[in-house]
């Protein structure tokens, strides 16, 4: 069971972190291009800068995921490393669990709103959830999994303070 | 609401609030929240939707978020006076517009109406032939702007509100256009100072709110809250006709030069430019014609 | 009422070492949880828990905060590209001579660095790195090396680009373009007054400070000519800006193939570092960026309690003169900097003070330079300054040491945020010269 969990939360981690550095190159690629489309052929593309924003958002949420993977969250380290800061991390990770659940509880009605909304200057029509809500649910389960898999088999949390 | 503070349809929106307050003797308590901070207006519409706002105020245009056929509301020259807006608004025809919005998304509109008819600001004056061909224009992100402007002419260029004089002083666009009252805050004449009054599309307030909220409501208070709405959009359209006189003097002030133009060439480029959009499908077939009766 | 206990459950989940964008969260969460439980408020039990779900996401829904994504990798790539050491070097040839030797090459070396790169953090660990070490072999005491880097760090996110100054814009939906070039003055100023304090220590014999002989112009020439491209940058960057080529997010595209650029001309980069360059550009997206969508749930709730205006009305009853108001907002910002981190407070202190800051008339440029500045006062100080901990790793000495070191350093500092609050002019010409036009 442990090995297995482990084999998961490191094969998404892995295909998160490709996907950010994919999105990455392609917002660089995509707004180069669209200043060379501006100033070479004087004809820039008027949805070029939501498709980036879109995929802006999805970059956040994949890179919030890699980053609990990693602990690359910034977090205020008042106390000594020991026992104590140990059950703090473990108790707030709880709460973060608690907190990230309860949130999905709620984003059903969100979903539904946004699915019937579209985007505004795609030539397609897209629904606003693919890149709210969904990402969102995405993002949150892959940090409700990894912190679980923390929690359960790797106590040692050696976090230090990040920025 | 999501509009700046002090902005037409944030005073509104306080007008509404306190008619509301007023006439229902404290009975319905209206807690308003002013500033941009609860989102954007098509975030702001999807709180409605999901019931976390009870009402919101905005421009009529983020009605297109829920009811697309209200694109046309933001096509050029769709309307001929203010008096064509309220009775278009009033008509069966938009009842039948926001039919879905109201039974699917939850959104009731329950009044809207003209605010003021926007203008264009240039860095450089027009020709003889009010000739747009080739002017960048810094237009909103909304697809009527972009097919209107295109069929106009114009090269339509993606810039955010606040970057916009930055962008026509320095060249990035040729020039923008909104109401005066907005665009006087971001001192678009400055950067632009030949202001043409195109009154190429009439900017829209609504009011609109959760419907499931609103049939929570005795008929008594939903009447009530009905004609509060409509009061305050006749108010917002009085209040921004008047306005407009002095923000023109003040931009004159500020070195400006308004000028009256003969928008026939625009109404005839615009008006070629229905049956390309109505095939597109960014409203249903027959309605800029349907729009005309009223 | 409600806010203190919003506020209040924010910092207790931070203090007990919740990461911040969880604590966030959380606190919206609980918050929400216990106005449903008590029925305090009528107005929560209607909006519920899915007010979170709509706004984390969507508050991202933003092109110019694409300028953070953009400027963090050209930060990373230019990093890399060892760049870096050359603009040291080329510093070195020029002020290594004066009293205070390297401390004021550290200095000149920020400034140009800063240039391009629009995170503290990152000009604390890339340039700083190099530039202690430098110091100590040359003879520096570790505990000064580490002060000097960390107080000149400050600068990079005031002159442009900035990470900071972007969030902010997006937040008070004022210009880019506007704020970058309004930095850049305060910046120079900066410079030049902690140069001024440490000419002083040197010559007083407070430090010790070996001076390097003065270097020949041909070692000057040759120097400024391998850091060449370098210097080019922040040029390229500032004269976009004044000449409006392209948009702020879109100067963050062009500066980061450039960095790409030198580093393949240069031989110094290889594809791999460019693939790890994009990996820490992940760790702090999804560390930093992260935090502006949790954060939203928070501003929400503080909107809709009213709070902006409850804190104008208690502010105003207290003094309506603008200098103490602003002495005031001053104190609050910097007590703040000091316990939180720096883009938490802002994002919840912007939708919070905007509205007075319009009421007094204050321009909204200026004040995003002053509380920028006021925040980056914070992360270099104790308890909690952010750089303090990274200088702490990197020149391995102790935390004390280090806060002792510092204690000068605030001088300077504090006399240029007094001179950015009260000198509009210094933050204001070099926007409105390029606008054209007094300001408003
Ligand atoms: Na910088
Ligand atoms: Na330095």
């Amino acid at each position: 069971m442990k090995s297995f969990l482990k084999t998961v939360v490191t094969v998404l981690g892995k295909i998160e972190m490709a996907l950010c550095m994919a999105l990455i190159a392609m917002i660089v690629g995509t707004i180069s291009f669209q200043i060379i489309l501006r100033y070479v052929f004087d004809s820039p593309i008027a949805w070029m800068e939501e498709i980036v924003t879109i995929a802006f958002i999805l970059l956040t949420m994949l890179a919030a995921a890699v980053a609990t993977k990693e602990k690359r969250h910034i977090l205020v380290d008042l106390f000594p490393q020991g026992s104590l800061s140990k059950a703090l991390g473990v108790i707030m990770a709880l709460v973060t669990i608690a907190t990230l659940v309860v949130i999905l509880l709620h984003v059903n009605p969100v979903l539904k709103v946004e699915m019937r909304r579209t985007t505004i200057s795609l030539p397609f029509n897209f629904p606003v959830a693919f890149y709210n809500s969904i990402p969102l649910i995405y993002c949150f389960s892959s940090i409700i999994l990894s912190l679980a898999y923390d929690v359960i088999f790797e106590r040692k949390d050696e976090q230090e303070a990040l920025v | 609401n999501a509009d700046a503070i002090d902005s037409p349809v944030d005073l509104m929106n306080k007008h509404f609030a306190k008619l509301v307050e007023e006439r229902s003797n404290g009975d319905i308590d209206v807690s308003y929240i002013t500033g941009t901070q609860l989102g954007t207006p098509p975030q702001v519409m999807d709180q409605l939707s999901a019931g976390s706002l009870d009402a919101f105020g905005t421009a009529g245009s983020w009605l297109t978020s829920y009811a697309p056929d209200t694109n046309i509301l933001t096509w050029g020259f769709t309307f001929r006076d203010a008096d064509h807006v309220f009775n278009f608004f009033k008509s069966d025809l938009f009842d039948d517009l926001t039919k879905d919005m109201i039974n699917e998304a939850r959104i009731r509109p329950l009044s809207s109406g003209p605010t003021e008819p926007r203008v264009v600001f240039l860095t450089e004056e027009l020709n003889e032939k009010a000739d747009f061909s080739g002017r960048k224009m810094r237009i909103p992100q909304i697809p009527a702007y972009l097919s209107l402007w295109k069929a106009i002419g114009a090269q339509p260029t993606q810039v955010a509100w606040g970057e916009v004089f930055l962008a026509m002083r320095t060249g990035i666009v040729d020039g923008a256009e909104g109401p005066p009252s907005a665009a006087i805050s971001q001192r678009f004449h400055e950067a632009a100072p030949n202001v043409y009054m195109t009154n190429h599309v009439w900017a829209t307030s609504t009011i609109v709110i959760n419907e499931d909220k609103f049939q929570s409501f005795t008929p008594e208070q939903q009447d009530l809250l009905t004609k509060a709405a409509e009061d305050a959009s006749r108010w917002v359209y009085e209040y921004s006709t008047e306005r407009r006189e002095t923000v023109l003097d003040e931009m004159r002030k500020g070195g400006a030069t308004i000028r009256e133009i003969d928008a026939t060439p625009l109404r005839e480029a615009a008006n070629a430019g229905v049956a390309d959009v109505e095939a597109e499908g960014l409203w249903r077939k027959g309605l800029f014609e349907a729009v005309q009766k009223y | 009422m409600e806010a203190l206990l919003l506020l209040g459950l924010l910092f207790g989940l931070i203090f007990l070492r919740m990461p911040v964008p969880f604590a966030m969260l959380a606190a919206s969460v609980i918050f929400i949880v216990i106005q449903q439980v008590t029925g305090a408020s009528p107005l929560f039990s209607a909006v519920g828990l899915k007010i979170i779900a709509q706004r984390v996401t969507p508050s991202l829904e933003s092109f110019p905060l694409l300028a953070i994504p953009l400027f963090v990798f050209a930060g990373n790539l230019l990093n890399v590209s060892g760049i870096a050491d050359r603009i040291f070097a080329f510093a070195k040839t020029l002020v290594a001579h004066i009293h205070g030797g390297l401390a004021h090459v550290n200095i000149l070396a920020s400034i140009v660095f800063s240039g391009m790169s629009g995170v503290a953090q990152a000009d604390a660990a890339g340039l700083g790195t190099i530039e202690i070490k430098a110091m100590k072999d040359a003879g520096f005491e570790k505990p000064f090396s580490a002060a000097v880097t960390a107080a000149s760090s400050i600068i990079g996110p005031i002159i442009p680009p900035s990470v900071i100054m972007v969030i902010y814009a997006v937040l008070s939906g004022e210009s880019i373009a506007r704020l970058f070039l309004a930095g850049i003055v305060p910046g120079l100023f900066l410079g030049f007054v902690l140069m001024v304090l440490i000419y002083f220590m040197a010559v007083s014999g407070k430090v010790h400070s070996p001076v390097a002989p003065r270097a020949t112009f041909r070692e000057v020439v040759v120097a400024g000519w391998r850091a060449l491209p370098g210097l080019l940058a922040p040029i390229l960057l500032v004269s976009g800006l004044l000449l409006g080529v392209a948009t702020p997010t879109e100067l963050g595209a062009i500066v980061t193939v450039y960095a790409m650029a030198l580093g393949a001309l240069s031989r110094e980069m290889s594809f791999k570092d460019v693939l790890d360059a994009m990996r820490a550009t992940t760790f702090t997206i999804g560390a930093m960026v992260f935090i502006i969508g949790c954060a939203a749930p928070i501003s929400w709730l503080i909107s809709v309690l009213n709070v902006p205006e409850t804190l104008q009305t208690a502010l105003l009853s207290i003094s309506d003169n603008p200098i103490v108001l602003l002495l005031m907002i001053n104190l609050m910002l910097l007590v703040a900097g000091l316990f939180m981190e720096t883009t938490a407070i802002l994002l919840i202190g912007v939708p919070t003070l905007l509205p007075l800051i319009e009421h007094i008339g204050m321009d909204t440029t200026q004040f995003g330079v002053m509380m920028i500045f006021n925040l980056l006062i914070g992360a270099v100080s104790p308890p909690f300054g952010v750089i303090l901990f990274i200088m702490m790793d990197i020149a391995k000495i102790s935390y004390g040491k280090l806060v002792k070191a510092m204690m000068p350093f605030y001088l300077p500092i504090v006399i240029t945020l007094i001179v950015i609050t009260f000198f509009p002019a210094i933050t204001l010409t070099l926007p409105d010269l390029v606008a054209g036009v007094s300001s408003r």
